[in-house]
């Protein structure tokens, strides 16, 4: 058992013995490959089911929502990026911080199964070596892998290993990077506009707009998403290139200074199409443009509920 | 039974009349394609992410286009598919499919759109030497030698492959392949028995009298709060299911005409059961998890007699949160 999921559990159980929550959101192990389950627990005796994933590309703070009008309390295990949704819940008073216990987590960073996929083909068991090795069977033979190279790229981007806002920390602290760790996205916009459009034609090219992405984020939770309107209705249903871009880039711009990177939506893309593209470019604007990054400064105003007469504008249509 | 060496002989002979749709990479995942080359097909890989029903029921399709008065049929000729290498319970959920889209007596339903596929198609099943940890099928009614439903079934041996034809249509394609025949195919039963025991088991108890009549008196129950916490409504697991058959119809205008299509949904959506007025019968999760069990194990057996879940394990794989629809009905089984 990891040093991690030990503190979790001990800090869990501190606060549900003391009745200062009525559950803990966490993670669980999962019955498949590189998978984890979440967990709600509000008994004691279950604690133990927490753990610290290995593949814990979930945003909890999406469960948050759930709780908006009930009177429960709540405990959280919030990794950086999952503390900064919070904080981006928080200003849009989506949630009630007194009732919010958050068990911050200095996180290591996350390993993706679709990274996996990508790199050794489809996965039929895996096996943690202990010793940062993956021994992964898959359809084309049995490989071993270093847990560095299942990182998602977000997790390589990141530079928020550290919760942002909590009731208590655990894990040791991680040493931020250097840059900002948008170098990815810089090199991806020094190519020719005609390599970006196919570029990026061709992830959308396996959208089948099941919403998954939607689904797992926890910043995207419209009462009604546009897509779903039908009166009137803004774009057609079905898998049309043109309705699969409307959707992707709407999606995205409503991320606008709200997208906190955490990957929860491109890892549950059942056709893995790369999301992160879309939603780092615009992080990298938001942050050029309007000095912003989302769920950092639980002070800060987010960009799309102020204006400034000084606010750029020149890329407006 | 007969016996060929190489499948190759048997995809060159059924290649000469028809299109093969079977299993192909497409950047990190498998998907049902048509395959052009022999050597294209992945024929290592167990199951494609996506199930072959989008061959017969594709997840976006117009049904007809109109202009002021005037209704117009989609042109688009179906052309004869074999759908190559396609694993039990693969099978088996295009036989569901069947029983919704192609229902028997006049009163049945009849989706023009599926028949022509399906009636174009001629079936090539494969048996499961290597099942994977997902899968289930010994426990709703399958097996990874299951042959039932298939045109013609393909048991790989130690030194070729045995070729069933368990239909009329299968045994009219294989005529003038250059075959041996066998009589003795006992080590099949051995194969089998092999395959089964690699297979996680749930008890379900008989078809009609296990977990059908357990949900029949757990509607109210408060297990359905219990199980949906993590799901968070996106579908993915119908998407990828070879028997969720749900559609949404829409239109839409495309220049001077209009055209009505219909698209997959799930019963896990939200939006699904939404009416007009506003009023959702099904506003919560636990409500929505409770129809996607009940259908798949109880409603479809009182209709059809048979489970609408073939044990695949898609969707357990597929789910961003892991949920394994076969834990759930077991934890329903023994729920007091
Ligand atoms: S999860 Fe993937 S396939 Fe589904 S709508 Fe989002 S991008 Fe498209
Ligand atoms: S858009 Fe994706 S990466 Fe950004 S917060 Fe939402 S789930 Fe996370
Ligand atoms: S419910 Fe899941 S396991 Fe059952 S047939 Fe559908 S995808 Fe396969
Ligand atoms: S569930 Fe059964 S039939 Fe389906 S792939 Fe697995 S072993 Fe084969
Ligand atoms: S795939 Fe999982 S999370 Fe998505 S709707 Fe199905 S059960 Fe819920």
């Amino acid at each position: 058992m990891s040093n991690l999921t030990e503190a979790i559990r001990e800090q869990a159980r501190k606060i549900l013995a003391d009745k200062k929550i009525d559950l803990v959101i966490g993670y669980a192990e999962g019955d498949n490959p590189m998978r984890t389950q979440l967990v709600f627990i509000d008994k004691v005796e279950d604690i133990d089911k927490l753990v610290w994933p290995s593949f814990g590309l979930i945003n909890l703070a999406n469960y948050l929502l759930r709780y908006k009008n009930t009177p429960h309390k709540i405990g959280i295990v919030a990794k950086g990026c999952d503390s900064r949704s919070i904080v981006a819940l928080l200003k849009e008073n989506q949630i009630d911080r007194d009732r919010l216990y958050i068990i911050g987590v200095n996180c290591p960073g996350m390993l993706s199964r679709q990274v996996a996929r990508e790199k050794v083909g489809e996965i039929i068991t895996a096996e943690d070596k202990g010793d940062g090795n993956w021994k992964l069977t898959t359809v084309e033979g049995t490989k071993e892998i270093s847990c560095f190279d299942l990182m998602p790229s977000n997790c390589v981007a990141c530079r928020h290993h550290a919760p942002v806002i909590s009731d208590v920390i655990v894990g040791d602290p991680v040493t931020e990077p250097e840059g900002d760790g948008y170098d990815d996205i810089r090199e991806f916009e020094q190519k020719s506009p005609a390599e970006r459009h196919e570029c990026l034609k061709q992830e959308m090219a396996n959208c089948i707009r099941c919403y998954a992405c939607r689904q797992a984020c926890p910043t995207c939770n419209c009462d009604e998403c546009f897509v779903d309107v039908t009166q009137p209705k803004w774009v057609d249903k079905g898998v049309e290139p043109t309705d699969v871009a409307i959707w992707q880039l709407i999606r995205t711009y409503h991320q606008a200074g709200r997208c906190v990177d955490c990957g929860a939506c491109e890892e549950a893309c059942p056709a893995g199409v790369k999301l992160l593209w879309l939603t780092r470019k615009m992080n990298l604007v938001v942050r050029e443009r309007f000095g912003f990054e989302a769920g950092v400064d639980p002070e800060a105003l987010p960009p799309l509920a102020t204006y400034k007469k000084e606010d750029p504008q020149e890329f407006i249509l | 039974m007969i016996k060929i060496n190489d499948l190759r002989t048997l995809f060159e002979h059924l290649k000469r009349e028809s299109q093969i749709v079977g299993l192909k990479k497409d950047g990190s995942r498998y998907f049902y394609q048509v395959i052009d080359l022999y050597d294209d097909w992945e024929s290592s890989v167990l199951l494609g992410n996506f199930s072959p029903k989008e061959v017969f029921f594709p997840q976006d399709e117009v049904l007809f286009y109109f202009k002021a008065q005037k209704t117009i049929l989609p042109k688009d000729e179906v052309k004869p598919n074999v759908l190559w290498g396609v694993r039990p319970c693969d099978i088996a959920g295009i036989g569901e499919l069947e029983r919704m889209f192609n229902q028997e007596g006049e009163e049945g339903y009849k989706d023009p759109y599926f028949i022509q596929r399906f009636d174009k198609t001629l079936i090539v099943g494969l048996a499961c030497t290597e099942p994977w940890p997902s899968c289930f099928c010994t426990s709703v009614e399958g097996s990874p030698y299951k042959s039932e439903g298939a045109d013609i079934f393909i048991y790989p041996t130690e030194d070729g492959y045995l070729i069933e034809t368990p239909s009329k249509k299968g045994e009219a394609a294989i005529e003038g392949l250059d075959v041996e025949e066998v009589g003795d195919v006992s080590q099949l039963e051995v194969d089998r028995r092999r395959a089964e025991s690699k297979i996680k088991k749930y008890e379900f108890g008989s078809v009609t009298g296990g977990i059908a009549d357990k949900l029949k008196q757990m509607i109210d129950s408060s297990f359905w709060d219990s199980i949906h916490s993590a799901c968070i409504g996106c579908g993915t697991c119908a998407f990828v299911c070879p028997s969720c058959h749900c559609f949404d119809v829409s239109d839409a205008s495309r220049g001077a005409r209009g055209l009505r299509s219909r698209q997959w949904d799930s019963c896990l959506y939200e939006g699904y059961t939404l009416e007009t007025s506003g009023h959702n019968p099904r506003p919560s999760g636990s409500q929505r998890w409770r129809q996607r069990l009940n259908h798949k194990f109880n409603y479809f057996v009182e209709v059809f007699g048979m489970y609408q879940c073939l044990g695949c394990g898609r969707c357990g794989r597929a789910c961003p949160v892991n949920i394994n629809i076969a834990e759930i009905a077991a934890k329903a089984i023994s729920w007091e």
